[in-house]
């Protein structure tokens, strides 16, 4: 996927290129707002992501012209100012996600795939936890190499944790997302679920952890 | 050391030099009184020399005198003032009388005319009538001239003046103290502007940028308050270049931190990837670790920084108020720090004992929970527990954060908001010294209040409480 990365500094513009192409990604440095834009006029990008303070035209400014094309590629803006009001007129103007300078390159990866993953909705994602692998094209997990069987239910909860990237789900939320809004089943059943999948995940390197009061957490334990 | 006040100043200032001009007025009135004195005593004085006068005569040539004893007795019994006399001839004897009284030189010079002075006879002020006195012998067709004298001490004439000048300086003294009280009340009133004025300089907020008020203000106070105004006016601008000078600072500084940790991330990325790498390479990998540690300390440093001049009252930011729920903010903060959390074996959990909305700025609470449970995983320690809480307590909303680590004593409670302070007891922790502040200036423009506590069975409560959410 191509990635448009527009950022003055050099030296940054370098690291960023390479931390986004070790991430398989074929990424276009510009270097200034005008070029930017040019570019942007004649060639079709997966991701742009766009410095607010640029030379010769401002980032808000190739936002601005970007959608008054009516080109809905997902802009993630980077400011080097964590101004509130900044933020505020750059989603404004049509900006996707906001990240303040200086920031972890990890940080960036995860917005960064996170915007080409909503931008791409429909393209299934692969996803690993330790030695739990997902394959999106058939919902199927492998643990450690050998298919885990699962109920449809339990498939669904596993999807849910092993895609949230190590980061914890709530339980309403995650029975929202199993059961919908409208069934009238107790949140309690998700429980079961995670005690049942617990079960089958045993002995392995992989867990699902409560976080009090915050919900459940896929983790790989360290070994 | 202090001046004494306007008041005490103004009095002294009219106190001494009308009590010179009253003493100058007394000693005035005195002569006055004295001269008014003599003036009526010297009649009666002049009336006995008189009386005296018509019992000389001269007879077979010599001097023969007839007192009235009645006239002198009247006259001494009068005032108890003691009563001299004397004849003399011009020249000659002394006929009859009091031989040593003085003549001080001050006969009169045309005969039948009285002249009156002041003298001093045995030790006492006397005043003198004098009379050139020619006597005739019809018979022997003689003139002798005598010289008759009679003195008066003047103990009457100076009890009257000194009556006269009792009365007067009774009457002057009064008006001293009356026009004092006068401008005592005066300059107490004249000062009410100058005591409003203090009072409201009193009651200016450090930082309130607006200049003094001169509407109502005597002329004469005005071009102090102008010079106020001039020096606040100063002040601000100086304080405002120097903000934007701290913020530019900072904010050139993101950039080149955000190529540093980049970079830094990059190579540890580098080492890790290599497969058991030789010992130079894992020594390569301690230090960039370090490296990476120092510029994400560097970089929360530059952050809260510019959080805090961002938060300052004059930073012109305004904060965006709108309703939102406190304990969804609260539970997605503390969800973004569980990984930090676990990687240290601290049990961070969220309780939540009711859905709680406030009226505030969505990030800078967020800011504000990050920051304790930032310092509550820094300071406790592994394996602590943290809890954060969303509560009501009444009509308020409440957020706490509790950890069992070892809390803060009692008597730096207050410290611990200064900027930059670090505790005796944390310096091993590596942090900022900023966090509390950011939280209590987060607090203060959402109007809530921080206070710590000590927690049951040990650790530290924060606790933030906001105003009650006022119905739309």
């Amino acid at each position: 996927m191509r990635v448009l990365l527009v950022e003055d500094n050099p030296i940054l513009s370098r690291s960023l290129t390479d931390a986004l192409t070790s991430a398989k990604l074929t990424v276009d440095c510009m270097h200034d707002g005008e070029s930017a834009d040019h570019v942007l006029r004649t060639q079709d990008y997966a991701l742009v992501i766009l410095d607010i303070g640029l030379p010769k035209l401002d980032g808000l400014e190739v936002l601005r012209r970007l959608r008054a094309r009516r080109n809905a590629v997902p802009v993630l803006m980077l400011t080097a100012h964590g101004a509130v009001e900044e933020r505020v007129r750059g989603l404004d103007l049509g900006a996707d996600d906001y990240l303040a300078k200086p920031f972890a390159l990890t940080e960036l990866e995860a917005r960064a795939r996170a915007l080409l993953r909503r931008s791409h909705g429909q393209e299934p994602l692969d996803a690993q936890c330790g030695t739990l692998l997902y394959d999106s094209v058939d919902r199927g997990f492998t643990l450690g190499g050998e298919a885990l069987a699962l109920t449809p239910r339990e498939r669904s909860v596993l999807e849910v944790l092993i895609l949230r990237n190590g980061r914890a789900i709530n339980k309403d939320t995650l029975s929202e997302k199993i059961f919908g809004l409208d069934e009238s089943v107790n949140a309690d059943a998700i429980e079961i679920y995670v005690h049942r999948l617990r079960k089958k995940l045993e002995h392995s390197s992989v867990g699902i952890v409560t976080l009090r009061g915050l919900g459940y957490l896929l983790e790989a334990k360290s070994a | 050391m202090t001046q004494p006040n306007l008041r005490v100043r103004v009095a002294l200032w009219l106190l001494v030099p009308l009590l010179l001009l009253l003493a100058f007025d007394a000693w005035l009135t005195y002569q006055r009184a004295m001269s008014a004195a003599h003036a009526a005593f010297d009649r009666t004085l002049e009336f006995s020399l008189r009386s005296i006068r018509d019992g000389i005569r001269l007879r077979g040539g010599e001097i023969e005198v007839d007192l009235p004893y009645l006239a002198l007795e009247m006259f001494e019994s009068n005032g108890g003032g003691n009563i001299y006399y004397q004849i003399r001839e011009e020249g000659g004897r002394v006929v009859t009388g009091y031989p040593d009284l003085p003549d001080a030189g001050k006969v009169p010079g045309e005969p039948y005319s009285v002249r009156f002075y002041d003298d001093v006879f045995r030790g006492r002020p006397l005043r003198v009538a004098m009379l050139r006195l020619p006597v005739h012998d019809v018979p022997s067709a003689q003139t002798r001239v005598v010289l008759v004298r009679v003195g008066e001490t003047i103990e009457q004439r100076q009890a009257l003046a000194r009556e006269i000048l009792t009365g007067s300086l009774q009457q002057e003294g009064l008006l001293v103290v009356l026009a004092l009280g006068i401008v005592w009340l005066g300059v107490a009133r004249g000062l009410r502007p100058l005591n409003r004025l203090s009072a409201k300089v009193a009651a200016r907020a450090e930082d309130d940028p607006t200049p003094l008020d001169t509407v109502g203000l005597p002329s004469e106070v005005t071009p102090l308050v102008d010079s106020i105004n001039q020096y606040i006016g100063r002040t601000q601008s100086m304080q405002s270049s120097r903000r934007r000078f701290f913020n530019d600072a900072a904010h050139q500084l993101k950039t080149p931190l955000a190529v540093i940790q980049a970079e830094s991330e990059l190579a540890l990325r580098d080492i890790d990837g290599m497969e058991a790498g030789s010992g130079s390479d894992r020594r390569q990998g301690v230090h960039l670790r370090r490296l990476n540690r120092a510029v994400q300390h560097a970089v929360r440093i530059v952050q809260q920084l510019l959080s805090l001049s961002r938060l300052d009252a004059h930073s012109g930011y305004t904060v965006r108020h709108a309703a939102l729920p406190l304990h969804k903010v609260a539970r997605s903060v503390t969800l973004d720090w569980s990984p930090v959390a676990r990687a240290r074996g601290i049990d961070l959990g969220f309780e939540q004992d009711a859905r709680v909305e406030i009226m505030g700025q969505n990030d800078l609470l967020a800011e504000l929970v990050g920051n304790l449970i930032d310092n509550a995983i820094r300071y406790s320690g592994d394996g602590a527990v943290i809890t954060v809480r969303v509560a009501r307590e009444g009509e308020h909303a409440l957020l706490q954060v509790v950890d069992n680590g070892p809390g803060i004593a009692a008597e730096e409670r207050e410290a611990v908001f200064e900027r930059f302070y670090r505790s005796e007891a944390t310096q091993a922790v590596e942090g900022s010294g900023l966090g509390l502040s950011i939280v209590r200036e987060i607090a203060r423009v959402h109007g809530a209040l921080v206070g710590l506590t000590d927690a049951a069975g040990g650790g530290l409560v924060v606790s933030v409480l906001f105003p009650p959410l006022l119905p739309a």
